[in-house]
């Protein structure tokens, strides 16, 4: 009995250890596609909301610091828009609310669905240009990575990676000015 | 041994316990104070009747609330609500996590979600979980 007790005392304490959460990270968020099919010459400010800070303890997730600086960094490598600055004057204002980040609690499998709310507004006359929810999901195998975290926060980065791509190829696809 | 015994007993308490947290967002714009019909749709996972629980809370503050499997309901409502029941085992099932969208009953978007993760030993009944994280969703007084 005793030794029962501290095997299942040891197996709580190697979860404990081993299973840190770390967010998502941007560089792995953002996309290296191909240069989009059609460069605006406007300039655009990001406005993330609906993200979350990383607990250690709980399942990474994806912060709207992190998530505008994947934004930002597939603006610029694709040349979606000739420039993305920190704050206004610019010609667009591209709002992007993360309302669905859901993943499993645990398991071997990891399915990470990640909806983005997208909402593309011209600062000049305050209207909207282009409005989408795009829902992006990635499974992560097992064999992927040791710890179940590991696997959530690369199932989210994948998530996060495509649900971007998708966003700049629609934009791309209204040729704005 | 004996410390290392200590240790390990910190440790699983440490796991077992955790905190409760809700978390609650609303898209830009969103306008959640109109809202009078809604349709519930189940999660395909869910064996429980989660979705009756949300009809019965919404019913009870005055909407006019409906459930089904379907991705759309058969007449137009104001806004859809999806979720996502997690569960867990500690001598009992019960319900770890429980996330909600509320969504244009028109386009679909989402304008509010939230989320309430409750931990084996800050458990709470699934009704009241309904209960929370509707009332956190649609900014209800508590």
């Amino acid at each position: 009995m005793s030794n029962r007790v501290s095997l299942l005392l040891l197996c709580c304490a190697c979860a404990l250890v081993s299973g840190c959460a770390t967010p998502s990270r941007p560089e792995a968020m953002a996309t290296t596609a191909a240069a989009a099919a059609h460069k605006s010459a406007g300039t655009v400010i990001l406005e993330v909301s609906g993200g979350r800070q990383t607990s250690s303890t709980y399942v990474p997730q994806i912060s709207n610091e992190d998530f505008t600086t994947a934004l930002r960094r597939s603006i610029e490598q694709g040349g979606a828009f000739a420039r993305v600055p920190a704050a206004l004057p610019a010609d667009y204002r591209l709002l992007a609310y993360i309302g669905r980040l859901d993943s499993p609690m645990m398991g071997m499998t990891v399915r990470v669905e990640l909806e983005v709310g997208y909402q593309l507004i011209e600062t000049a006359t305050n209207r909207k240009v282009w409005a989408r929810g795009i829902h992006t999901q990635y499974t992560v195998p097992s064999d992927k990575a040791y710890a179940f975290v590991d696997r959530v926060r690369i199932g989210n980065e994948a998530a996060a990676r495509m649900n971007i791509e998708q966003m700049l190829n629609e934009v791309s696809a209204l040729k704005l000015p | 041994m004996q410390r290392l015994r200590l240790w390990l007993i910190v440790a699983a308490l440490g796991i077992l316990a955790g905190c409760a947290t809700q978390n609650v967002s609303h898209a830009p714009g969103a306008d959640l104070g109109t809202m009078k019909t809604f349709y519930v749709q189940k999660f395909p996972a869910d064996q429980r009747g989660i979705e009756l629980l949300f009809v019965k809370q919404l019913n009870a503050w005055g909407y006019m609330a409906t459930a089904g499997t379907a991705d759309k309901p058969t007449a137009p409502v104001d806004a859809i609500i999806t979720y996502q029941d997690r569960w867990a085992w500690d001598i009992t099932m019960y319900m770890i996590r429980l996330n909600i969208q509320v969504r244009d009953g028109k386009s679909g978007d989402i304008m509010a979600s939230a989320e309430s993760m409750r931990p084996s030993l800050e458990r709470l009944d699934p009704p009241e979980m309904v209960k929370e994280v509707l009332q956190a969703a649609l900014k209800r007084p508590k």
